[in-house]
């Protein structure tokens, strides 16, 4: 029996995966000559590393609607049902001479016969086995794992060359000679041949580092690439599981495997699927723990899933509501986008220009970093680089450019093959989690903590051990790295220390906001860390309006003094790219209900109003310089003023008791005492009567209890929208007030206020 | 009589049937037009709703979702082409294409409760079990799916966070960092919405979360006070259904209530309310007793003094001495005493062999602190030297004025020790002397 390593889920014994009824066999040899010259080879295109990893939203939607395909979630299919979510066998062009071995059933390892009794499936070698013709015979299936007396003892695999047996379609997707995909989406082609999108799945040896011990016999890895092929190519049906639907499936033949992390082709890591497992910090007895914590785990049962897991009813909701969609939006796909909504989507945050302006110097030296570092051979490959700079100036976003850049390079062979991490402090639970993200990304085994850091840090110090894919060079990148500062600083210190060993392969770039970060932690870091640096700088208003122009290229939504004007703004505030499309875009949005409400009433009362710029078409479509000028102001006001402006009248008489006390004393902080006195002998000099004394009565409250008791709310409510600063209200009348903001922007906001006009002279 | 009194309890506590403001309006057709770039356009956005208590931004936001096709078909589209248009796909919108999560900051203590709060909400949503032992990461990441998969099927979130300024005042304030930034990618389609009544919750970002923060505001305040009226004829007047046999009382009900809207004793309440505080709520809850009290022809019984007089007008006559040299103190300008500094003012003032003594004195101030009329002005909280600390009156010489007043027991020496200067008569310490050894 192979010891289980932590992260293994558990494979436990299912019960007679192989009685299945022979009857079920599709005889596949007509079609398969047919598919030969149909089918096109499908995964060739995901051996080419240079896809685009990131389609933009407005692209992809616009592609689905494309051309006259029809949508459908189930097509039937050469005696199959097929519908979307399923897992299906996809054969690969070069083996579609060997179809005739396509059993769905396995045949005894010992009477070589197919069906007709229990089986029972070794654990070892997944040979099936009759219960009966085992020595000695065994009544039922046994729980937990199960060997079969070749494995016991030791026997070398593959020594049967006597007899040939069938081939499964599992053992030959184990054998590479298959390929298993998740339907993701089936239509209908012009010319009426179905087609599908798969994501493939990965059997362990496919992956970089080869089949690891810890690596479950049936285990699949999820890929994120996505084909489309003919319907034609699909074999059968299989079916992937979650390792805890795994552990409970019982009846579903032969193919069933799990499937448990995500592999990313490019760098070669592993990112555990969320939902298909949770994880629990388990690194020992792997079974019994698991096992006890199922209920706790939020499993997929097949059909509650909504849309992650492959399960059938799951994914008749995503259809369904995609059918739904297209009934709803025909009128968005029919008209074409104006240039506005254009404008609009290529402002918003979301969506990811090709390529980044403005910062080719940054990039530049970022590019020549990592490929320094991974040119320089096996020895001394370790390396830090620290990017600093203000929020929304474009860092992490040019690292990324830049690693598609090397990825295009990798695809061309320039440079050795690498890995890349990247992670993000904000995202983790606690500083020391980078260990367990590391070590989990690169070997797709997850630990707790103390435990990855040991083996990480065995595995940085001495690299003889490692061979294969592990032996190659790995970038990890790590955003908001001021996140990470613990009390003694041990996680940064670690994360920069792999790098200076000798022969550890690791290169770490930092992301922080603050340029002095390195100065600030302990020189041991500082000094391994703070060697190399790029800072990018905020932009500057032209740099703003080439982006914002470069973004809007092909549209022809904005004047151009308009994009001038936005980036000038915020070039002077804070140099901030967001913030500059934001803006942009509020614009735009301003501009189109300008329109809107110009399209409704606009045609006939502009006439009768005579305004004759509001009316010319050419102004009214093309975003302006006041559409920016309302933007800036929405944006960059502070409310304050409006709310002064509309608060009730003794606030607003409470307000100016506080300027007065402050021209009065000097002095910023004042008390309530004081302010309330203030207010009366304002009020009283002003023939403004303080709430007077028969209409309170009436309801039950004499005057002086309402006038300071709400004197007092006031005080709780302007406290509130932090108009006033204010102690806590114990203090009672001695409570300390303070205005929030300067005095003169009371005299701003109230100056010209109708039902107080004396209120101008306390002011001044 | 039912259906009128469900409409009327609707009203005054359901936020949602309550009548709108023209003021607010506006602020509606700002959310809606966000709420719609959000689901149609799948454009990302970020808004705060700002604005003083009892002027419901959260209201604005709940009544935006729940009424929003109806109101659309009424108000501004007037061409049929346009209604067929627009109202059809947008009351489907509302209903099977936004998935909501509501937040509160006053209950969810920290980052890691209000990121799992939101996974549980949406695994009720969805069915999904929920795992209570997953970590922040876990839920992070499970919602990044979610997310994805929504954008998929073109479905959008609408997060809502109440008490917006306190998620802002968590250290990490990972949370807000993780939702924001998480709009950043193409692949979600979500809104998110902060409601606060700090209009300075955006300033309490740090600056790579507000870097992250689309920096819309969307302020609510109180209605002007001419439209108070017009609100509260709105609140109250019920709709006449005229196959109801019911619809004379409904008829006489409403005029009661305009003659009432009529009087001049309630504009001048409405009016003095609206200088204090037009907020809604406040005005509802303030006209309503009197409102009663008109419908029902009584006068209810209403408390004579305010509280901070009752407790004075239960004061023991040493307390009330206690406080009255305290008083004194502070009008000899010196801010600052000590219990040692007023008792003895009080024995200079009340020069006499009956006097209390400094333990019993002492006693009577002790209660004095409980009852928080008067408070220790340094910052520390227990200390044993309690003879030497500084204290403060907390209430002011009105107040103590009128609980002398007010108070039963108050002998009149000294209340007229109060006003007078000096120290007290020959004569009035007689009386006094005799008037406590009455009590005694």
């Amino acid at each position: 029996m192979r010891g289980r390593n932590a992260g293994t889920p558990p494979a436990p014994r299912r019960q007679s995966p192989r009685f299945a009824s022979p009857s079920s066999h599709c005889d596949p040899s007509p079609k398969s000559s047919q598919s030969l010259g149909l089918s096109p080879a499908p995964r060739s295109v995901k051996r080419d590393l240079g896809f685009s990893p990131v389609l933009p939203r407005a692209r992809s939607r616009r592609k689905s609607r494309d051309g006259d395909r029809k949508y459908v979630s189930r097509i039937e299919w050469n005696d199959g049902v097929f519908e979307v979510g399923e897992d299906v066998y996809v054969r690969k062009l070069e083996s579609a001479e060997r179809d005739e071995s396509d059993e769905e059933v396995e045949d005894c390892r010992v009477c070589g016969k197919v069906g007709g009794e229990v089986m029972i499936e070794c654990d070892a070698c997944l040979g099936g086995f009759h219960l009966g013709c085992l020595e000695p015979p065994l009544e039922e299936v046994p729980g937990g794992d199960w060997i079969c007396f070749k494995c016991e003892k030791k026997e070398a695999v593959g020594e049967e060359p006597s007899r040939r047996r069938h081939r499964t379609a599992r053992e030959r997707l184990l054998a590479k000679e298959l390929w298993a995909a998740r339907i993701e989406r089936l239509w209908m082609e012009a010319d009426g041949s179905p087609w599908f999108s798969g994501r493939w799945y990965l059997v362990p040896e496919e992956t970089a580092s080869g089949r690891q011990p810890h690596n479950g016999s049936r285990e699949l890895f999820r890929t994120k690439h996505v084909d489309h092929n003919e319907v034609e190519s699909i074999l059968r049906h299989c079916y992937v599981f979650s390792p805890e639907d795994f552990s409970k499936a019982s009846n579903e033949g032969d193919d069933v495997f799990y499937c448990e992390y995500d592999y990313e082709m490019k760098w070669h890591t592993f990112k555990r699927i969320v939902d298909l497992v949770e994880e629990a910090d388990h690194d020992f007895e792997e079974h019994e723990e698991s096992k006890a914590s199922n209920k706790k785990r939020r499993s997929s049962t097949p059909n509650k899933t909504p849309n992650k897991t492959p399960k059938r009813k799951s994914h008749t909701e995503v259809t369904g509501s995609e059918v739904l969609r297209r009934k709803i939006f025909p009128e968005d796909s029919g008209k074409d986008l104006t240039e506005i909504e254009k404008a609009k989507i290529a402002l918003s945050l979301s969506t990811t220009p090709g390529s980044l302006p403005c910062r080719e110097k940054e990039c530049k030296e970022i590019e020549a970093f990592v490929t320094d570092a991974l040119k320089e051979g096996l020895e001394n490959l370790g390396k830090c680089l620290y990017i600093s700079g203000v929020p929304g100036t474009g860092k992490t976003a040019t690292v990324l450019d830049v690693m598609r850049r090397m990825e295009k390079k990798l695809s061309t062979k320039e440079i050795q093959p690498y890995r890349f991490v990247a992670m993000n402090g904000l995202r983790l639970t606690s500083p020391e989690q980078t260990y367990t993200v590391l070590h989990e990304a690169l070997t797709g085994q997850r630990l707790s903590w103390k435990r990855a850091l040991q083996l990480l840090d065995e595995r940085f110090s001495n690299c003889k051990s490692l061979g294969g894919v592990d032996s190659r060079p790995c970038i990890l990148l790590v955003d908001e790295l001021d996140l990470l500062v613990t009390r003694s600083q041990s996680v940064l210190y670690n994360l920069f220390d792999w790098p200076c060993r000798p022969n550890s392969r690791l290169m770490v770039i930092g992301i922080a906001n603050t340029i002095d970060l390195p100065e600030r932690l302990l020189p041991r870091i500082a000094s391994r860390m703070g060697l190399q640096r790029v800072s990018f700088s905020p932009y500057s208003y032209i740099q703003l309006q080439e982006i914002i122009s470069f973004r809007l290229s092909g549209t022809e939504a904005f004047e151009k003094a308009a994009v001038e004007f936005a980036s000038r703004k915020v070039a002077a505030v804070s140099g901030d790219a967001r913030r500059a499309l934001e803006l942009c875009r509020r614009a735009a949005e301003l501009a189109e209900c300008r329109q809107k409400s110009g399209d409704l009433e606009g045609r006939c009362t502009c006439n009768v109003f005579g305004c004759p710029d509001r009316c010319s078409e050419s102004n009214t479509r093309l975003i302006g310089m006041a559409d920016v000028e309302a933007a800036v102001t929405e944006m960059f006001q502070a409310p304050h003023v409006q709310a002064m402006r509309m608060c009730s009248k003794h606030a607003k008489i409470f307000l100016v008791a506080m300027v007065y006390e402050y021209h009065r004393t000097g002095m910023v902080e004042t008390t309530f005492d004081q302010v309330s006195r203030a207010q009366s002998l304002l009020c009283s000099n002003n023939g403004e009567q303080p709430p007077d004394k028969d209409v309170l009565l009436s309801i039950g409250y004499n005057l002086f209890s309402v006038f300071t008791c709400n004197l007092w709310e006031l005080r709780c409510k302007l406290g509130e929208c932090r108009l006033l600063l204010c102690e806590t209200g114990s203090r009672h009348r001695l409570q300390k007030l303070q205005l929030n903001f300067p005095s003169d922007d009371v005299s701003f906001a109230l100056r010209d206020c109708l039902d107080l006009p004396w209120i101008t002279k306390y002011l001044s | 009589m039912d259906a009128a009194m469900q409409i009327l309890r609707c009203r005054l506590y359901d936020p949602r049937a309550s009548p709108v403001f023209a003021s607010a309006e506006e602020n509606r057709r700002k959310l809606y037009d966000l709420f719609r770039h959000t689901i149609c356009q799948a454009c990302n956005n970020s808004a705060l709703l700002l604005g003083p208590r009892g002027c419901a931004p959260n209201v604005g936001a709940r009544a935006r979702f729940e009424r929003n096709p109806g109101d659309f078909s009424g108000s501004n589209f007037d061409r049929r082409e346009d209604l067929l248009f627009v109202i059809s796909p947008l009351k489907l919108l509302f209903c099977c294409f936004r998935s909501q999560v509501r937040l509160n900051g006053l209950l969810h203590a920290d980052d890691r409760s209000a990121l799992k709060e939101i996974a549980k909400q949406l695994c009720v949503e969805h069915e999904l079990e929920f795992s209570k032992a997953a970590s922040f990461e876990e839920n992070l990441r499970f919602l990044t799916v979610i997310l994805e998969q929504f954008s998929l099927s073109h479905k959008a979130l609408v997060l809502v966070l109440d008490e917006f300024d306190l998620f802002a005042q968590k250290p990490k304030q990972s949370l807000l960092y993780n939702l924001l930034d998480l709009l950043q990618s193409p692949s979600s389609q979500a809104a998110v919405i902060g409601i606060s009544c700090r209009l300075d919750a955006d300033q309490l970002l740090e600056k790579r979360v507000r870097s992250r923060f689309s920096q819309r505001k969307i302020l609510f305040l109180p209605p002007p006070s001419e439209e108070i009226t017009r609100f509260l004829e709105a609140v109250l007047v019920i709709p006449v259904d005229s196959s109801a046999n019911l619809a004379q009382h409904a008829n006489a009900f409403n005029a009661k209530i305009s003659a009432w809207l009529q009087m001049e004793t309630t504009k001048e309440l409405v009016n003095k309310l609206a200088a204090l505080d037009s907020s809604p709520r406040n005005i509802i809850d303030s006209v309503f007793r009197n409102l009663l009290d008109y419908l029902k022809n009584t006068k209810s019984t209403t408390p004579k003094h305010p509280p901070t007089i009752c407790a004075l007008a239960d004061l023991s006559v040493l307390e009330l001495f206690l406080l009255t040299s305290m008083k004194r103190l502070e009008n000899k300008e010196r801010d600052t005493y000590t219990f040692n500094s007023v008792f003895k003012e009080y024995q200079d003032g009340y020069k006499s062999s009956d006097s209390y003594s400094k333990k019993a004195a002492y006693k009577a101030f002790e209660h004095l602190l409980e009852r928080e009329l008067i408070g220790y002005s340094d910052g520390r909280a227990v200390s044993t030297l309690s003879h030497l600390r500084p204290v403060k009156m907390l209430i002011s010489f009105e107040e103590l004025e009128q609980g002398l007043e007010a108070s039963p027991i108050c002998p009149a020496t000294l209340r007229q020790w109060y006003s007078q200067p000096g120290d007290l008569s020959m004569f009035s310490l007689i009386t006094f002397s005799w008037n406590v050894s009455a009590e005694a």
